[in-house]
């Protein structure tokens, strides 16, 4: 494509930036050697729009992905989703789009291709998410999608790629889409998945989320790579409308008192510790410090051990075990997610009450097979660690029990997320199950305030 | 070898010294011997429990796990199953699905039908059900060592790991070894000059072919430890990645007595005996024909005529049947964290995942991070 005007700018894609010849580009840095201005990847549309406004002359070689053929998926909008996309429309084709696990957030990203029609890369956290979003996108637009990841590198117009794998090959991928979404996009301000959103001409960016971080510098780079919150809505919005209608229930129990014992001394030992010594913790950084001296000092690491343990104890305790048992007994006919924080605790639960499990040592086939028979009613529980926290299409759970988790909100919203999807006459609910008296109601309290 | 945030040095003024193990970690020795003992027939998450209590025992941490990596070469660990881990979770789950598994009888009941619908005793079928796990593998054997002995051996471990960091290796000798020689030929650009002693200097980059390069300082060291009269220095590049380099120097006077290879190394040493019997073929199903041509003391192409019906996957043997099963688990590595992938190879009884990843056209992309450690796949240089 050549662009009439007086000096000519050759515009080459080369390893994950735009190499302009000619002349200067916004964001360009003058490099001598070649001489020749390098821009992020990232900059590309700006690039173009700044060139077109100054009536400059350029060359493009840059683009050399696939034309995307025509698409026509029938999906209709719900209401909220139609503002979503709008919003995301009006703001430039860029932006990101908060909704709850289960409002539908990939028929938004759905509709986008459809109406751009440019060939599109979608990036997800995990595998499984990947094979979900290409057997909808292949049902819904009845053509083949490309697949980058888990041993698979075929591109086609519409691409899904993992996080690990677009950003393995940014330098070589990076100029074959014009739109890219990313799914679960808070991953994308992590230090190696940034390259991302700089390696990428993507001029078109979505990015999909059910929480956001809280946190500044997660925000700002989210805005750099992807763009602003055009569009959110929080759980509570949409519940009893589009989503199920839902309870959470904190239930406190208490240790038995062997546990009891063996989490005071291990927390004692700890406290001591830190009184000993004149340490205050009170913040994360000062148990990073706290966790740094360990490497060092001995008796500091015989403390931090005494406190793992006793977390172990209040995390993991058979009480919430016997209470996990009532709880699925006085609910037989419920499809019931279990989630724990270790994998200690999934096998323990899936020995004594053979309760399928899955964790990221489940090969992926017996994971899929599972996952397949909850679906059909064939299991009516799963117990997990983190593995189904988020993306994972599990449409009909009812009942969510927390046995443990971490303290972060965005964990407690997807494990809620999970058993939130519409059913006629649904009531899901979320029982958590907490220590009580030790440090895990502060855990607890943590993740529900969010 | 022991990895990387297990390598205790003390630095200064550009000097790197490990921190060896002396009589004064005796106790410690005895105690992690007898919980190896202790443990047999227990699973390697019970014994990593018990080891995990040693660390409070007062000592660095790093010297308690570096040891206990010493003692793992030592232990055979083997699956329990009796059936499929795989086919006795899908019975269980499923026939486990009819009813609500709360109390003992619930659970004995779906045990028994289960095990009789499948052939097996309960016991079996309750062993096997995880039997797939690492951490449910079982301590089956657990090779008797002196305490004296495991702080020599952790001593020479800790050398080698270091090692590996160098750059640049500078070796006086007396004696006359010409195998000593090839090994620093085969390490990298190497200098030999004669003087009464010989001087020998081997440079390489310090990030190429990790493994590979260990391998050969482990037989170069215990070659020179079975011979004596001799001083090492080498420029080590530590820790990884920081650009900092630091001089290493030992001999076998000052430190000979103090490190001693473990048996697995010992062999290649008796290279040079007659040989008297034909060999008895050691079992496993994957095969490190280096390591194990070491270990028995015998030349790899003498290795590769005993195992001749396994795939030679080049480095690797492997059983026709087993590369299979290996494959097919590792379809979908590619772009998988390292530590996943290599649970899963040793979930299939693969001690050593990385040789078995590379000879199956995988490399790891290593970082600093080892959370952030990835495989990748590479385009295939054999046509296995």
């Amino acid at each position: 494509m050549i662009f009439r005007a007086s000096v000519l700018i050759v515009l080459r894609f080369e390893r994950g930036s735009i190499v302009a010849r000619g002349g200067p580009i916004p964001h360009g840095k003058y490099d001598a050697n070649s001489d020749s201005y390098r821009a992020p990847a990232l900059r590309y549309g700006e690039i173009i729009e700044h060139l077109s406004r100054n009536e400059q002359e350029w060359e493009d070689e840059v683009f050399e992905g696939l034309e995307c053929p025509r698409l026509a998926s029938g999906i209709e909008l719900r209401d909220y989703q139609g503002e979503a996309l709008s919003a995301w429309r009006k703001a430039g084709h860029h932006g990101l789009i908060v909704l709850p696990t289960g409002a539908g957030k990939t028929v938004v990203a759905m509709k986008a291709i459809e109406e751009l029609c440019e060939a599109t890369l979608i990036v997800v956290p995990t595998l499984v998410l990947a094979d979900q979003w290409r057997h909808r996108l292949e049902e819904d637009f009845g053509l083949k999608v490309g697949a980058v990841g888990g041993g698979s590198r075929q591109v086609r117009a519409i691409t899904v790629a993992t996080y690990d794998s677009a950003s393995i090959r940014a330098d070589r991928m990076g100029n074959l889409f014009k739109l890219i979404i990313f799914d679960e996009v808070h991953h994308l301000p992590a230090e190696s998945y940034r390259q991302i959103g700089l390696k990428y001409i993507a001029p078109h960016r979505m990015g999909l989320t059910a929480t956001l971080a809280r946190d500044d510098g997660s925000r700002i780079s989210l805005m750099e790579l992807v763009g602003d919150v055009v569009y959110e809505m929080a759980v509570d919005d949409l519940a009893g409308t589009h989503l199920a209608d839902y309870t959470v229930q904190t239930v406190h129990v208490p240790l038995s008192p062997e546990e009891q014992r063996e989490y005071d001394k291990g927390f004692e030992l700890y406290r001591g510790f830190l009184r000993r010594r004149g340490i205050k913790i009170r913040s994360a950084r000062d148990y990073q410090r706290f966790v740094m001296r360990t490497g060092r000092d001995p008796e500091a690491r015989r403390a931090l051990l005494a406190r793992n343990r006793a977390m172990d104890v209040a995390l993991n305790s058979s009480t919430k075990v016997e209470n996990l048992k009532h709880l699925i007994q006085s609910n037989p006919e419920e499809k019931t997610l279990v989630f724990t924080r270790h994998n200690k605790l999934v096998y323990r639960i899936s020995k004594e009450m053979f309760i399928p499990a899955i964790t990221h040592q489940t090969p992926q086939e017996e994971r899929e097979e599972i996952l397949r028979r909850f679906r059909q009613g064939r299991y009516m529980r799963i117990v997990t660690s983190e593995v189904l926290d988020e993306g994972v299409d599990v449409p009909d759970a009812s009942l969510a029990v927390i046995l443990s988790g971490t303290g972060s909100s965005r964990q407690f919203i997807q494990r809620l997320g999970r058993v939130l999807r519409k059913m006629k006459g649904k009531q899901a609910r979320l029982v958590e199950l907490v220590s009580r008296g030790t440090a895990e109601t502060q855990i607890s309290r943590r993740r529900r305030q969010g | 070898m022991l990895p990387p945030d297990l390598i205790r040095v003390r630095r200064r003024k550009g000097v790197i010294r490990p921190t060896y193990a002396s009589d004064e970690h005796l106790s410690l020795a005895k105690t992690l011997v007898s919980v190896h003992e202790e443990n047999i027939g227990g699973t390697r998450g019970e014994l990593n429990d018990a080891l995990s209590g040693c660390e409070e025992l007062g000592y660095d941490y790093k010297f308690v796990r570096g040891l206990s990596a010493v003692l793992e070469e030592h232990c055979v660990f083997q699956s329990r199953a009796a059936v499929s881990p795989t086919d006795a979770r899908s019975s269980l789950f499923e026939e486990a699905a009819e009813v609500v598994v709360v109390t003992d009888e619930d659970r004995k009941r779906v045990l028994t039908t289960v095990a009789f619908r499948m052939g097996v005793s309960a016991e079996d079928l309750e062993k096997s059900l995880y039997a797939d796990l690492y951490d449910e593998q079982e301590l089956a054997e657990f090779e008797a060592i002196q305490p004296t002995d495991l702080l020599k051996e952790y001593n020479f471990t800790l050398t080698l790991s270091l090692l590996t960091h160098a750059k640049r290796l500078e070796l006086i000798y007396k004696v006359k070894d010409e195998e000593i020689e090839e090994l620093g030929k085969k390490l990298g650009n190497c200098n030999v000059s004669r003087n009464g002693s010989t001087k020998m200097i081997a440079e390489w980059k310090p990030t190429s072919r990790i493994g590979y390069k260990a391998s050969l300082l482990e037989e170069l060291l215990s070659r020179l430890l079975s011979k004596g009269g001799w001083e090492l220095a080498a420029d080590v590049v530590y820790p990884i990645g920081s650009g900092k380099t630091y001089r290493f120097e030992i001999s076998y006077k000052l430190e000979g007595k103090l490190l001693k290879p473990s048996k697995r190394v010992q062999g290649f040493v008796a290279k040079a005996q007659p040989k008297h019997e034909p060999l008895d073929r050691p079992k496993g199903e994957i095969i490190d024909v280096q390591e194990m041509a070491l270990r028995l003391g015998i030349t790899e192409a003498d290795l590769k005529k005993m195992y001749e019906e396994y795939v030679d996957l080049g480095g690797i043997l492997i059983k026709r049947e087993k590369l299979g099963e290996v494959k097919g688990a590792l379809e979908n590595a590619a772009d998988m964290r390292l530590e996943a992938v290599q649970q899963v190879l040793k979930n299939l009884g693969c001690k050593n995942p990385i040789p078995v990843l590379e000879a199956l056209g995988y490399a790891v992309e290593w970082a600093k991070d080892r959370g952030e450690r990835r495989v990748y796949r590479f385009k295939r240089r054999t046509s296995q």
